[in-house]
């Protein structure tokens, strides 16, 4: 018996990285799958983002564990789209348990020179996106009576300033405001609402030449070895980043029955990053 | 006697009334010179009146009966050209930027599973977005005045 067993969870970034690891850890513990990713490019982002065959191997991995998953492309920023994503999922998948609103973005650049563009892609998508994700869900996870867990997708930018990401880490901080007002207006109903808050992860939307070049600045094409020396300083412990199923076990344990009583947590998964 | 902020100039967004003019009175009292901003103009999604004209031009007053300068422009935060062109054109004039108080702020209520799209964006965009776009047009202003 998996620790998620015949439940049905929504991913949004579900594609790759953090996301599809969710999927499949999910899957792996008896959870069907309403995956959603946007699987375009965004004009201000520099590394180049998912693509439909991401989200297609996302398929096929949660297929080869015999879970069902019906994944679709829509971008967060646009409410209505989502929601039609995730009813057509629930009227598929017959339920709605868990909520993981992982889609986002990470672009750099002090606050002072940040084009408009740049911020407004940041805060609509890891942002206003989060909040689509948790307002389409809400109805579907009323639904039955049964409760639920909504998992918001922070950062240890949520938690903490970190130069050159101002956009990003006042989106993240936003997220918490949002998880916090959620977990008091959804305890009655008892679905629950925490955030987790990764550190450096080894995904792509981390490892790619713009954020070497962030930790890197003295060098001109650093690679993600010359980023491992200054990424393990943030860190307690002595390591350079931690892997994404690192976040997904925290996002299966705030998912399952074993974390009940627990809403409204921020909970860090980040080599001890924050009490550093 | 010398103020606490003598002879130094801040930018106060949301000055028509309310805290943002309670800022501006205080700072003048104490011998700043006032760069004072204000939408001055109804936000649909907001359940309550918004400042007015009248209410920015008794800031003016105020200010001035402190025998304290003060420009007093309607612009909105959410657009940052307008309000760094307001910011831009009051330093031309009053000489130096020292103080910022990103004050300008509206609330709107609801919870957040039947809140409108419009009022979630009037919100983001006025708190939170017109607050990053009144921190970047002052900092250029700020920088010169550390390096003069």
């Amino acid at each position: 018996m998996g620790r998620v067993e015949g439940k049905v969870a929504f991913i949004t970034g579900a594609a790759r990285g953090q996301g599809r690891s969710h999927a499949i850890r999910l899957a792996q513990e008896g959870a069907d799958i309403i995956a959603v990713e946007f699987a375009k490019q965004v004009d201000s982002v520099a590394y180049p983002m998912a693509t439909p065959d991401d989200l297609a191997e996302t398929v096929k991995q949660v297929e080869a564990l015999d879970r069902r998953i019906v994944a679709t492309q829509a971008d967060v920023r646009d409410y209505d789209a989502l929601k039609q994503a995730l009813d057509d999922g629930v009227a598929q998948l017959g339920r709605l348990d868990i909520v993981s609103a992982n889609a986002g973005i990470n672009t750099h650049g002090p606050l002072d020179e940040l084009p408009e563009q740049t911020w407004q892609d940041v805060i609509d998508i890891n942002l206003t996106g989060v909040w689509h994700t948790a307002k389409a869900a809400i109805p579907h996870l009323r639904a039955d009576g049964r409760g639920g867990s909504i998992i918001l997708t922070s950062s240890m930018a949520g938690l903490k300033a970190i130069a050159n990401t101002g956009h990003y880490t006042a989106a993240k901080h936003g997220v918490v405001g949002l998880m916090r007002t959620l977990a008091l207006e959804l305890a009655p109903d008892f679905i629950r609402v925490n955030s987790v808050h990764p550190g450096v992860v080894n995904s792509p939307m981390v490892m790619n030449p713009p954020t070497y070049r962030l930790f890197r600045p003295d060098l001109e094409n650093p690679t993600a070895d010359d980023m491992a020396g200054p990424a393990q300083a943030l860190h307690a412990l002595p390591i350079p980043w931690v892997e994404p199923v690192d976040i997904s076990n925290a996002v299966l344990w705030l998912a399952s029955d074993e974390s009940r009583y627990v809403t409204g947590v921020t909970l860090p998964v980040d080599a001890g990053w924050f009490v550093k | 006697m010398t103020g606490r902020v003598e002879g130094k100039v801040a930018f106060i967004t949301g000055a028509a009334r309310g805290l943002g003019r309670s800022h501006a009175i205080r700072l003048a009292q104490e011998g700043a010179d006032i760069i004072a901003v204000d939408l001055c103009q109804q936000v649909e999604s907001v359940p309550y009146p918004l400042a007015t004209p009248a209410d920015l031009a008794q800031t003016v007053k105020e200010v001035e009966a402190l025998d304290r300068r003060i420009i007093a422009t309607q612009a909105d935060v959410r657009d940052y050209g307008a309000l760094k062109a307001v910011l831009d054109d009051g330093v031309a004039q009053l000489g130096r930027l020292d103080i910022v108080c990103a004050n300008a702020g509206i609330t709107t209520f609801g919870k957040l599973d039947v809140l409108s799209e419009q009022g979630w964006q009037d919100v983001i965009d006025t708190n939170l977005t017109g607050v990053w776009h009144a921190a970047k047009a002052a900092i250029p202003h700020l920088r010169a005045a550390r390096s003069s």
